[in-house]
């Protein structure tokens, strides 16, 4: 199977920004819902007579939702049936032709209103744990991991990333953690969804491929990778500038 | 008999006697009817003494039998205990090998979060529910047996809900009701790969990333059979049924 080009578009299929987009939740109620409260697609030359549908994800489930014609679409919430109650929100918005499967326009990897939008590779976000402080998920359809920080703790990400013992401590394990889900599944790098990953990669000059054979080849891959993100992130150096300020204060 | 669940002190029990049971056992009899082990669960009567060919033919009699019932609702936390109950209820069919304890009850949290998709019973009820006779492709095999295929389609909810997706592999893998040959068979890693090497191409493993691509490009969830077939790439041909196959009923307003 040949590998996708992100430099082609055969469909002449037309991307829509994700600034473009605004979809709110609605997990209150016993039964999760959403609504799409803003497509702002007027000066996008778009076809007429586009129908709406919208994918949610969570996790690894998604359920496909029809909202109508665009001109008009069912602004009211939606209810979700098939997702359940962990995981990452992600939505798809898309737009097609009444009787036809492909797509004209589609806004991809929607993050609802509320809960960030961390285009990098490992994203904060509050989740329920128990009594564990944190936790890694990989979401390998996006080519990317969420670290789950226990709500009890922190109540937003914004309040986790202020704290820098947390992100200096955790994150370095954060990533070895997905650096080691990529060892072990060394085929996902070459799908175009963890094509950012491998460019960080790139960039940091990693260029050579997990050992699918060898663990101990795999398990210095992995040193290679938390080694080049901890010297990205200066991690000692700003958790030694954070103490020597506690001390000081 | 009426159809039970296990209480949760049944659950307890039966789980304690499937981490030490050995080849041949046969759960204690009073998992199946005791009142300290079991309670109706719902007031309809099931015949214990059916002998299934294969999954799908249990997939079919327990939808048939529920068939009044939400069937979400019967999917829920709150039923576990009865897709226990039903697996005691006919473990010399589901017993026969000594498989892992997630086949026979269900488990919510494994190593790598829920394993209740790997329950014998529970999951050919709720495949046969959301695919009728499209479920076949991953419930063709014996009571005892879970398999590979049933794995790659079930695994991940995306795929095992996605109708698109789960008739085109009924069409591509199944052939008077066996698997066809190399449907579950994988590509190997690239430097294992001899050059020109065609295993696992147009397998199952490879139709979920294909769809996957498809996804990029088309709404695939309201595609038929047949449409479906014709967009994916070159390697699946072989699979391809000389036949086209019969659009099967395309999305609804609504679906997984």
């Amino acid at each position: 199977m040949p590998r996708l080009s992100t430099l082609s578009n055969p469909t002449n299929l037309v991307d829509i920004e994700k600034q473009r987009v605004s979809i709110l939740i609605d997990e209150s109620n016993k039964r999760l819902a959403f609504s799409l409260a803003r497509l702002e697609i007027a000066d996008l030359s778009l076809p007429s007579g586009l129908n709406v549908v919208v994918v949610a994800r969570r996790g690894n489930a998604e359920e496909r939702v029809e909202l109508g014609p665009v001109v008009n679409w069912n602004k009211g919430f939606a209810q979700l049936t098939e997702l359940g109650d962990e995981g990452t929100w992600s939505f798809r918005v898309l737009l097609v032709k009444p009787g036809s499967a492909m797509l004209a326009a589609a806004a991809e990897n929607i993050r609802p209103e509320g809960q960030g939008d961390s285009s990098s590779f490992i994203a904060l976000e509050p989740a329920d744990l128990g009594q564990r402080p944190w936790e890694i998920r990989i979401l390998e359809q996006e080519g990317r991991a969420v670290l789950c920080f226990n709500n009890k703790i922190y109540h937003s990400s914004g309040e986790a990333e202020a704290d820098k013992f947390f992100l200096g401590m955790i994150l370095p394990e954060a990533a070895r953690q997905l650096a080691a889900w990529v060892a072990r599944n060394p085929s996902a790098l070459a799908d175009a969804a963890w094509e950012g990953f491998r460019d960080w990669l790139a960039l940091h000059g990693i260029t050579d491929e997990p050992n699918e054979e060898n663990v101990d080849a795999q398990d210095e891959w992995c040193a290679t990778v938390v080694s080049a993100f901890c010297e990205r992130f200066q991690f000692v150096t700003m958790l030694a500038e954070a103490r020597s300020k506690g001390v000081e204060e | 008999m009426r159809l039970h669940r296990l209480s949760d002190a049944g659950r307890e029990l039966y789980r304690t006697w499937l981490a030490q049971r050995g080849p041949g056992e046969m759960p204690p009899a009073e998992l199946l009817s005791s009142a300290s082990a079991t309670e109706l669960a719902i007031d309809i009567e099931i015949d214990l003494t059916h002998v299934f060919e294969n999954r799908y033919e249990f997939g079919k009699f327990i939808s048939e039998l529920l068939v009044y019932e939400d069937a979400k609702e019967m999917l829920s936390h709150k039923n576990d205990g009865m897709w226990d109950w039903l697996t005691i209820a006919y473990f010399s069919q589901f017993g026969k090998k000594v498989s892992k304890p997630w086949h026979y009850t269900v488990t919510r949290r494994g190593h790598s979060g829920s394993l209740a998709y790997r329950h014998l019973a529970r999951t050919a009820f709720e495949m046969y529910w959301r695919h009728r006779e499209a479920s076949l492709v991953m419930l063709h095999v014996d009571m005892s047996t879970w398999g590979d295929l049933a794995e790659q389609l079930t695994s991940r909810q995306n795929v095992a809900y996605h109708r698109g997706y789960i008739q085109a592999a009924n069409a591509l893998y199944l052939a008077e009701g066996k698997l066809r040959r190399g449907s579950a068979s994988r590509v190997r890693p690239i430097k294992k790969r001899k050059p020109g090497e065609t295993i696992g191409k147009g397998g199952v493993a490879r139709l979920a990333l294909a769809v996957r691509r498809l996804c990029r490009t088309y709404d695939t969830h309201i595609l038929g059979t047949a449409e479906m077939i014709d967009l994916l790439p070159k390697e699946f041909k072989n699979f391809a049924p000389k036949v086209p196959p019969a659009n099967q009923d395309k999305g609804a307003t609504t679906s997984a």
